[in-house]
């Protein structure tokens, strides 16, 4: 009976310790930037108002098999491109990146995912100018 | 009698091989499987990391302080990190200090990282970029 006990506290210490191992991530802030863009801008006369514009957060993940084996590489354009478009906007003032590499258990195998995050404040367009390219004058 | 000794001593220098062989096979596989390497390249039409006036951006693109870039890297020596881990952000800084600007344009932003398990591994950020002063 009391080695029922410690076989079952055993089990249950070391799938506590294995959800810790495979659960866990860090994430890393590795650029405050106060101007980014991906799209075609004209800064020869450009007026931002980042009140105007509304936090989003873009990211771009890529799964890694049991944390090894990359299937690829996040990529901060992407990023950044997804939170543009997420804004409606052309360029994000304050912005945050982020990598966020987590190892996590799926249903059978364990995978790590490391993810470029963007969060800032997108430059929206004015509602004349939606779709172009250009800041507002 | 010398015989059972050199027999002895062959089957002891054959299991001393094949111990070594095994060995050597395990410590292959655990470097080959920790062999890490990975870069990623973003494109980016404008990036800063100083203060601009973003209510009043001008770029004169006849004024261009030259193509410029920064690094800033991590080594892994053994297992031993040299320093913290890198960001874009010190390599943006080092890249715009260079040359006094304040803004990058038609930047490449490149990120590398790569691990021989217990000899040596880099990890990096690099900026580069042609470099503005916004003036108001």
């Amino acid at each position: 009976m009391i080695r029922t006990t410690r076989g079952l506290a055993t089990r249950v210490i070391g799938g506590f310790l294995l959800v810790l191992f495979f659960g866990t991530g860090c994430t890393v802030r590795v650029a405050d930037l106060t101007l980014v863009s991906t799209k075609n801008i004209d800064l020869s006369n450009a007026h931002l108002d980042a009140r105007r514009g509304v936090r989003v957060t873009g990211s771009d993940c890529v799964f890694w098999i049991l944390g090894l084996i990359p299937l690829g590489v996040p990529n901060l354009e992407t990023a950044i491109d997804d939170a543009l478009v997420k804004g409606g906007g052309n360029v994000m003032v304050d912005q945050v990146t982020s990598q966020a590499p987590t190892t996590w258990l799926p249903s059978r195998s364990s995978a790590s995912e490391r993810r470029a995050l963007c969060c800032g404040r997108p430059r929206a367009e004015n509602s004349h100018a939606v779709g172009s390219c250009r800041p507002v004058p | 009698m010398t015989r059972i000794v050199l027999h002895h001593f062959a089957t002891s220098l054959q299991g001393t091989s094949v111990r070594l062989a095994i060995g050597r096979a395990a410590l292959v596989t655990v470097v080959a499987t920790g062999v890490f390497g990975c870069a990623a390249r973003s494109d980016l039409t404008a990036v800063s990391s100083k203060n601009v006036n973003l209510a009043n951006i001008k770029i004169d693109r006849t004024r261009s302080k030259g193509r410029t870039s920064g690094r800033d890297c991590q080594h892994i020596i053994i297992f031993i990190p040299t320093s913290g881990p890198p960001t874009l952000d010190e390599a943006l800084d080092r890249a715009l200090e260079r040359v006094q600007a304040n803004l990058l344009l038609d930047a490449v932003v490149n990120w590398h990282s790569f691990y021989v398990p217990y000899i040596y591994g880099q990890t990096c950020w690099a900026a580069e970029g042609d470099a503005y002063d916004s003036y108001d």
